[in-house]
């Protein structure tokens, strides 16, 4: 279904925000995605990704306190909606029906 | 913890663009990163980072909103305002025909001259090694004649130097070795030869005599073969490739034999490698090459320093200073060059401190505008100048049309404007609207100019002999530049009536007293247009009479109906032998008067020849002819005789001309003798012919002589004079002796009158171009006036009623509405005399006999200036005095 469609990168911070329950603003998600994934990850791209992921439905917001580190700017703090938890959801079992339906034999060999 | 400031203009950038929902929470989360840093790192290195923070959220996500239901009225307008211009163009046809036409028009022609120039400017940039490739010449001062010179203009420091690239060929090897940023040398000799297959003889070559180094000196494009390999042997040819389809059409060139006839030497050789045709921007026409071995004068003169016939190219190292080496050669020259430097100190009696001769180096790209060399196709720096001239002239006079025609048109618009105004349209959106408009005539004209430039292309290649190309990048790079250049003319043109129509208050417009539009401003424009046409007009008219006067011009002999045909003999006997066999060949024939043979026939270059007369040098023309040259030629003789064949003392026997008699100072000239062989004897004069041009006119006539000794040179060129109208059989006649006498050789001739008249081709050819460009410049100007002068008579429309109630007459009121444009075009050319006077003495200067520019040559050009504009005024100004005057003042 395009429009509700999660992109790696989105699924990334969407689970990103709700790893971070009540505490996740822009800076906190950049910061643990670099932290798990050990890549740099610019402020702009998680913005935008959690500017869409808003749009569709699967976040949402609210503004927190300000502090003199932000210029006295409010953090905004965003928590996943039930869409947002219904979608990672499916996203996860589209990912363990395709590692289910892998014979054992292709990974045995490397793995073992 | 106190918070550093993050970069104060990155945050206003960020403001400026970032949408309101968005910009608490990123200017948070970037201070909050920065603050992270600042820690970290060095300041700047930190406000770096915030500024690719802020440029990261410079994406459309972030970007302000505009409301969408604006974004759809904007959109709309646009399509209201090109349906309203499209409509507007319709109505006016006549308007916008005339606006795109003078627009389109000196776009087409600015596009021809841009392809014109850049071409010249990259003349010889094709070679890749161009900025290390120089070619050697020297340069020699002749005082003496500096002197001449100097008496006849009354000025005393005159400089009389000559610059040629012929030089010894022992040159080249004796600079490569001498000296260490010399890396490669070549020779380049240019012989015409005859080329040879299956023993049928064909038509004259270019065949270039090269060294081996050529082709890794120069880009020569290999089709096939290998460069590495060529000229190592004396009888290997290299063809372009359009030689190779013209001899071997069936392909399979490479390793055939082929013979070439080379002066007075035949040889043969065995085709090498087969290279692309010479590009035709850069100084090197060749057609074959082979080494500068088989140059007939080579073998004799390689080690000479006192021939002068080999052109030189060397091949600097990368890192030389090419102006050390340009410096070193003076010592060089002085060395190498000292007999011939004493020996012309010498004969010009001046002592060791004045430079004689000096040699140069000068850079590939230089050659071609430098038309004071001695070199192969350089060309005339004065051209580029005169067409980016005429261009610029041209261009303006359009723009300056097309303002003042925008305005006309736009100052009947008053209504529309002024209900747009009361209908809520912001002055933003009328200068918009007017700006589309323009914007659309331009884009209009611009196509048209492109259609027109590609149509005209031929043409113009004809006229410049160029070989010019509007090709796919090319005609995309033009379509780029004429785009932009329409965009500002549109803005110029649209946006000030835009201006002042949307400043009126829509009361004062939609009331039927029109306000005034105030074209104060215009009229120096107008002065300018008139000027430049004025200039246009003058030079024109100067250059049309100067060619009048060179074509009918009498020379003092008759160049119609004679053939000239070359014999292809070389410098031999066999020329001589070849006139006397075509001479007895076709004496029955009744269609030819004359039959007759030159060493050099006019307009075919010239042989000079120096003596001394009581220590005094003197220098004559010297043509070799036959005793029936005078016949032929119609030369008529002042005093004595011509030659008699029958006289063996006949030999030593010389026809003089006037200039000759009086360069001498003979008094009875029948009883001198000319010793220009210095051999003490000397040669009787016999005859004194009237002077008559044997050169052209461009040059003054200088003493010059005549005989029928081989001393003087041989045949090179058969003359044969045509009696009555049957030319086509003549020809045929001459055609059928020619090819039994010498089977061997092409026939190939031309017309002695048109050889006479291509001395003057150039000049012709730019005295044509001035008359086009002129009368693009009137039609345009004309058009402009025709535009500017319809405002006034619409501005004066109840002027006139009103005078024509009070009983005023109608040419009155004609003379009215002309009077002003008859003085602007009067102050106009006032203005443009002075400049164009001083512009064609200097092109006359060129020519030894000239017209005299003259007063009424002005005031001509004026008179055509005026009736011109009072024409197009009186367009107008007669619809106006026609009319009703109720008509007029109704409406009030």
């Amino acid at each position: 279904m395009k429009g509700t469609y999660l992109g790696e990168f989105e699924e990334l911070v969407l689970l990103t925000v709700a790893v971070l329950y009540d505490e996740a603003y822009g800076v906190a998600v950049k910061e643990e995605i670099e932290k798990q994934t050990e890549r740099s990850v610019s402020i702009g791209a998680v913005h935008a990704a959690m500017v869409r992921l808003e749009e569709k439905g699967f976040l949402e917001s609210r503004f927190g306190e300000a502090t003199a580190e932000r210029g006295g700017k409010r953090k905004k703090l965003y928590t996943v909606t039930t869409a947002g938890q219904k979608a990672l959801k499916e996203a996860l079992d589209v990912r363990q029906r395709l590692w289910n339906k892998i014979p054992d034999m292709v990974f045995n060999l490397k793995l073992g | 913890m106190k918070a550093e400031m993050p970069p104060r203009r990155a945050l206003q950038f960020l403001h400026w663009f970032c949408a309101e929902d968005f910009v608490e929470e990123i200017e948070g989360d970037i201070t909050e990163l920065y603050n992270q840093r600042v820690v970290r790192m060095r300041a700047w290195k930190a406000r770096g980072h915030f500024w690719l923070d802020v440029w990261r959220h410079f994406r459309p996500w972030a970007f302000k909103k505009r409301k969408t239901t604006t974004q759809n009225i904007r959109f709309d307008m646009l399509k209201n305002y090109m349906g309203v211009a499209w409509r507007h163009i319709q109505k006016k046809k006549l308007y916008a025909g005339i606006n795109a036409f003078g627009l389109s028009i000196a776009l087409a022609f600015s596009v021809l001259v841009a392809l014109f120039i850049s071409d010249e400017l990259n003349f010889d940039k094709v070679h890749s090694k161009a900025n290390r490739l120089f070619l050697l010449y020297e340069t020699r001062y002749d005082y003496r004649q500096a002197e001449e010179e100097a008496s006849l203009l009354g000025s005393r420091n005159s400089k009389f130097a000559t610059q040629n690239a012929f030089l010894p060929a022992i040159l080249g090897p004796t600079l490569k070795e001498e000296f260490p940023e010399v890396k490669k040398f070549t020779r380049i000799t240019d012989a015409g030869g005859l080329a040879e297959v299956d023993g049928v003889v064909l038509v004259q070559e270019q065949v270039f005599g090269v060294d081996a180094d050529f082709f890794s000196m120069f880009d020569v494009e290999v089709i096939e073969g290998n460069p590495a390999e060529w000229l190592k042997h004396p009888s290997d040819l290299i063809l372009t490739q359009s030689t190779v389809e013209k001899y071997f059409p069936g392909g399979g060139a490479m390793g055939k034999t082929m013979r070439l006839q080379l002066g007075n030497e035949s040889h043969e050789f065995i085709v090498k490698g087969i290279v692309a045709d010479a590009p035709s921007n850069q100084s090197l026409e060749y057609e074959m090459i082979m080494t500068v071995e088989r140059y007939p004068w080579f073998g004799q003169n390689k080690d000479s320093w006192t021939n002068f016939s080999f052109p030189n190219f060397v091949l600097l190292d990368e890192q030389a200073d090419s102006y050390a080496f340009r410096e070193k050669l003076t010592a060089f020259c002085e060395e190498r060059f000292a007999k011939n430097i004493e020996w012309m100190r010498g004969e010009q009696q001046v002592g060791e401190e004045v430079a004689v001769m000096e040699l140069d180096a000068m850079p590939l790209s230089d050659i071609h505008l430098n038309k004071g060399l001695w070199f192969y196709r350089v060309s005339e720096p004065k051209n580029i100048y005169i067409l980016g001239a005429l261009c610029v002239f041209i261009l303006l006079i359009a723009n300056i049309n097309y303002i003042s025609l925008a305005l006309t048109s736009a100052s009947g618009r008053r209504f529309e404007v002024g209900v747009r105004k009361v209908m809520g349209a912001e002055r933003q959106q009328l200068v918009v609207q007017f700006g589309v408009e323009a914007l659309m005539m331009a884009f209009i004209s611009m196509v048209l100019a492109l259609g027109l430039a590609t149509y005209f292309l031929p043409y113009f290649n004809e006229f410049t002999e160029k070989s010019l190309v509007l090709d796919g990048p090319t005609l995309a790079q033009m379509f780029a530049w004429a785009l932009a250049f329409s965009v500002l003319v549109g803005l110029m043109a649209g946006i000030y009536p835009a201006l002042v129509l949307s400043g009126f208050a829509p009361l004062r417009m939609l009331r039927q007293k029109a306000p005034r539009l105030n074209l104060v401003w215009l009229k120096p424009l107008v002065v300018l247009q008139f000027a430049i046409s004025g200039l246009l007009i003058v030079s024109s008219l100067v250059m049309y009479r100067q060619m009048q006067l060179v074509l009918q011009a009498d020379l003092g002999f008759n160049d119609d109906q004679v053939l000239v045909v070359p014999l292809h003999s070389g410098w031999s006997e066999e020329g001589n032998r070849l006139v006397e066999q075509c001479k007895v060949a076709l004496s029955g024939d009744a269609r030819i008067a004359y039959v007759s043979g030159t060493s050099i026939s006019f307009s075919k270059g010239w042989s000079q020849y120096g003596y001394k007369v009581n220590e005094v040098e003197k220098h004559a023309f010297v043509y070799r002819v036959d005793p029936d040259y005078l016949n032929l030629l119609d030369i008529q003789l002042l005093q004595g005789r011509s030659f008699d064949a029958s006289r063996p003392s006949e030999v030593r026997s010389i026809i003089v001309n006037e200039a000759l008699v009086k360069d001498m100072g003979w008094e009875d000239p029948l009883s001198e003798r000319l010793d220009w062989q210095n051999d003490s004897v000397g040669y009787e004069v016999i005859g004194v012919t009237k002077d008559y041009h044997f050169q052209s006119l461009t040059k003054e006539t200088k003493p010059m002589f005549l005989t029928i000794s081989n001393e003087a040179g041989y045949m090179t060129t058969l003359l044969v004079k045509i009696k009555g109208n049957e030319i086509p059989q003549a020809l045929e006649a001459v055609e059928t002796a020619w090819k039994k006498l010498a089977p061997d050789k092409p026939f190939n001739y031309s017309f002695l009158d048109d050889d006479v008249a291509s001395q003057y081709a150039s000049y012709e050819r730019w005295s044509r171009m001035m008359g086009i460009a002129t009368v693009f410049a009137i039609v345009i100007a004309c058009l402009g006036i025709f535009g500017l002068s319809g405002i006034n008579a619409l501005n004066r429309t109840k002027e006139i009623g009103i005078r024509k109630v009070l009983g005023a007459n109608s040419w009155r009121l004609i003379y009215l509405l002309n009077k002003e444009y008859v003085l602007l075009a009067t102050l106009a050319f006032v203005l443009a005399m002075p400049l164009s006077w001083w512009l064609m003495r200097d092109w006359l200067a060129d020519f030894t006999y000239s017209i005299s520019l003259g007063w009424e040559l002005f005031v001509g050009a004026l008179l055509v200036a005026v009736l011109v504009s009072t024409i197009s005024v009186s367009y107008h100004a007669i619809r106006a005095v026609r009319s009703n005057p109720v008509e007029a003042l109704k409406n009030e």
